[in-house]
């Protein structure tokens, strides 16, 4: 593999009307990430193209980008892989608004996070001592670095503007399943409205798509479960 | 202006905990250059140490053995003495730590560590903490900048009172005004080409400081963790962190003919981070890190996160069970000057985390003492910060203006030298010259690539002038930065003629008890960093005491 063909959405909400393209060469090599491609243009070729950068192993979730239609962390994705045939294209994140080319606002979408009020909160002094089995419910979903690769597969918003996301309800779940949380009972029925809990249609990422092997649906599943044996129901 | 009564300065563990801690007393502010989600304490795989009364004695004593007898023990006892009541703090924030079979807290005993004192979420404790003090700092009110990179401390006389930030978005440049601040903006791994953080990890906080009269500690000792992902030299995705629970769990280095590297373990306990990585240095060949005898069901459960990314780089992306790894710098042990609650010597200027050294990691690190010092050092430096009852000081407009326009000309250098090729230029120097070996003619030769960067950073120009989110200024102030921690990291380790803990030099390769059982400290003296060594406190043990 050598010279592989990167076509990149442009956009500058300042300048242009429509979102563009822009097709780059770039020299691959073996082993090369699609991070690795984008830092190449950036420093050798055009020093305007804006994206996020993450450090070694993406765990911070900075760098998820759509490549090929498929969103996925830039740094996890091998350049070989991508462009099998020696061309890839690469957009900003589905479903977020755009800052500039490849970088996305993320601020509405945390915002449904800190909406969530996702501080474990004990109403007794005593906090009591987790199980091993809780500890199992808990483990995966501590892992999410709320990059939003879950949410850019989720169809959902675009047929539903209230639609809350795969993670705000993967964060529900996490702290519904916390014994130390007093308050089941109240985030359970803040997801229940329109756009939430019942309005997830399952066919957002799976475990493989999720980058710290998270498995959203399954969780999220779960959280229906418990809102169903607790006499909750679809409204409509 | 914008006003707080603290202000700190990075969103990482270090600088969440500070937050949480200040704001029950006034109004705090956090800056961060990304979004404390995305901070690189999520990087942070490995767990945190703990210990009761029983394990005390052995964790200070494999600390400082980690630490090659420079720790300043009576910071190191404070801060292990805290273990207990940091683990819980998180506990009670809602941080979930493996549970054994018996539903007991779960311990590892990683690298350097003669008993299992390392409390983790499988392999994802980093990320843990940082969800749950994201959502405490959500809980009190502190209010975020996040996306905003400090870039100058403001004194009143010779006290901080508040700081210069650019808004990355909007391009605009703002003063703070505060009565202290908190620096927690992380070390500066990202100097060296082979490291586990990216090149934007490089002491920004330490130059703000070192620049307003602090002194930088121990700056020559940088911890190389022995297993980093190995990808494709000097780029962007090389060298992530992956060793530590799988180290623990088993895993082997080889050599490239498939043979078990003799990495130092003893009696079923492994040497610290620096021993390790020394040993690998030495092997001619590639070095991988061998899965297979591991249970599969042990590897899934302690390692769930690292397997996705090593099957997605692994180039014939089957296995991902026998990865390619090279020593990478991971933890950078020296930092700004503090006490042990976080004071530098600069008045109502404070720091904590990585970005701070009180001498707690010696002239090594023991693995899982990270995570440790930046919970407890945060809280400690957060709650002193918020002690200050002083008024706000003066903010010098003239000097607001001064820094405003230094970053707004940056914007308008069209014609000149890209700032890409010195960093890479440089990372590279100092990852030959400053790596796991130093020889004269390396440091020599990383010290020239200094000089010539300082020189060069007057002719870089940019490619593109727009204010909003202009990631080429975010490079060349960053540049800036890297170039003066190399200059005081070069400085250190020339001054410094032994070898101890992670500074190994090959025209010195013994330790020097009697002249440098010392901490270096380097200062600006009229623009120029000068060394001298400070001796530790007098708590502190020879060497035969403590053997």
């Amino acid at each position: 593999m050598d010279s592989v063909e990167l076509v990149i959405t442009r956009y500058d909400p300042e300048v242009d009307d429509f979102h563009k393209t822009q097709t780059y060469s770039i020299r691959a090599v073996p082993g090369m990430t699609i991070l690795d491609a984008l830092v190449q243009i950036r420093d050798e070729q055009d020093g305007s193209l804006r994206f996020r950068e993450s450090e070694p192993g993406g765990w911070s979730g900075s760098c998820a980008v759509m490549v090929n239609d498929v969103p996925c962390l830039a740094s996890r994705t091998l350049v070989s892989r991508a462009a099998s045939n020696n061309s890839a294209v690469i957009a900003p994140l589905r479903h977020f608004p755009v800052i500039c080319d490849l970088v996305v606002d993320h601020s509405i979408y945390l915002a449904k996070i800190q909406a969530l009020e996702p501080w474990v909160e004990s109403a007794s002094a005593q906090v009591p001592q987790m199980s091993r089995e809780e500890y199992y419910r808990l483990r995966r979903t501590d892992a999410c670095a709320l990059c939003g690769i879950c949410d850019a597969n989720s169809a959902e918003f675009l047929t539903n503007p209230m639609y809350i996301g795969a993670a705000s309800l993967l964060w529900t779940y996490r702290l519904t399943s916390d014994s130390r949380d007093s308050f089941d009972r109240e985030r359970m029925e803040a997801v229940l409205g329109n756009g939430g809990l019942w309005d997830f249609s399952g066919d957002t990422s799976s475990e493989d798509s999720c980058p710290f092997a998270i498995d959203p649906v399954n969780q999220i599943t779960r959280l229906r479960n418990a809102a169903s044996q607790n006499g909750y129901a679809p409204t409509n | 202006m914008i006003q707080h009564d603290v202000i700190v300065v990075g969103g990482g563990v270090a600088g969440l905990s500070a937050a949480i801690a200040a704001a029950g007393n006034g109004s705090v502010a956090i800056i961060s250059k990304s979004h404390p989600l995305r901070s690189m304490s999520a990087n942070i795989r490995e767990g945190v140490n703990s210990c009761d009364d029983d394990l005390f004695p052995s964790l200070l004593a494999d600390t400082i053995h980690a630490g090659e007898y420079l720790n300043d023990v009576t910071a190191t006892e404070s801060l292990l003495r805290d273990s207990g009541e940091m683990v819980a703090k998180l506990e009670e924030y809602g941080v979930a730590f493996t549970r054994d079979a018996e539903g007991s807290a779960a311990t590892a005993q990683l690298q350097g560590a003669s008993r299992a004192y390392t409390r983790y979420c499988s392999d994802h404790t980093g990320r843990a903490i940082i969800n749950a003090l994201w959502s405490q700092v959500i809980r009190c009110g502190v209010s975020v900048y996040d996306e905003w990179m400090a870039t100058k401390l403001l004194l009143d006389e010779s006290s901080v009172c508040g700081v210069v930030a650019l808004d990355i978005r909007s391009g605009r440049v703002h003063p703070f005004s505060g009565r202290s601040v908190v620096i927690a903006s992380g070390g500066y791994g990202g100097i060296f080409t082979d490291s586990a953080a990216g090149s934007y990890v490089c002491g920004d906080g330490l130059m703000m400081a070192y620049q307003a009269g602090a002194s930088l500690s121990n700056m020559e000792f940088v911890d190389f963790h022995p297993a980093g992902l190995k990808t494709v030299d000097g780029m962007a995705s090389d060298g992530a962190a992956i060793g530590d629970m799988a180290i623990a769990l088993g895993a082997r280095f080889l050599n490239s003919d498939g043979d078990e590297i003799d990495v130092g373990l003893k009696n079923g306990v492994l040497p610290p981070d620096h021993v390790m990585s020394s040993s690998l240095h030495k092997v001619a060949g590639d070095v991988t890190l061998d899965f297979t005898g591991i249970d599969k069901d042990l590897l899934t459960e302690i390692v769930p996160s690292c397997l996705p990314l090593l099957r997605s780089l692994t180039s014939n992306g089957t296995s991902g069970i026998r990865v390619p790894v090279k020593p990478v710098a991971r933890r950078s042990i020296g930092g700004i000057t503090v006490d042990n609650v976080g004071a530098t010597g600069v008045p109502r200027l404070y720091a904590a985390g990585e970005a701070a050294c009180s001498g707690v990691h010696g002239a090594g690190l023991l693995v899982g003492n990270s995570l440790l010092e930046d919970v407890a050092s945060g809280w400690n430096a957060g709650v002193e910060g918020s002690r200050i009852e002083a008024g706000f000081g003066a903010i010098n407009e003239s000097e607001t203006n001064e820094e405003q326009n230094r970053i707004e000309n940056m914007l308008r250098r069209d014609e000149g030298t890209s700032s890409a090729a010195l960093s890479y230029a440089l990372r590279r120097a100092m990852t030959d010259g400053l790596g796991i070996i130093r020889s004269p003619d390396g440091m020599e030769a990383a010290s020239q690539m200094v000089s010539h960067c300082r020189q060069a950073l007057n002719d870089v120009a940019l490619y593109d002038g727009r204010k909003r989110y202009n990631q080429e200024l975010v490079r060349v102030l960053e540049l800036g930065n890297m170039i003066e921690v190399a200059g005081a990291v070069i400085t250190s380790a020339m001054a410094r003629e032994e070898s101890r803990g992670s500074h190994r030099r090959t025209d010195f390769a013994e330790v020097n008890d009697d002249k440098y059982q010392m901490n270096s400290e380097v200062s600006l003296n009229q623009g120029v960093g000068e060394v001298t060594f400070v001796s530790l406190s007098t708590n502190n043990l020879s060497r035969q005491e403590a053997e």
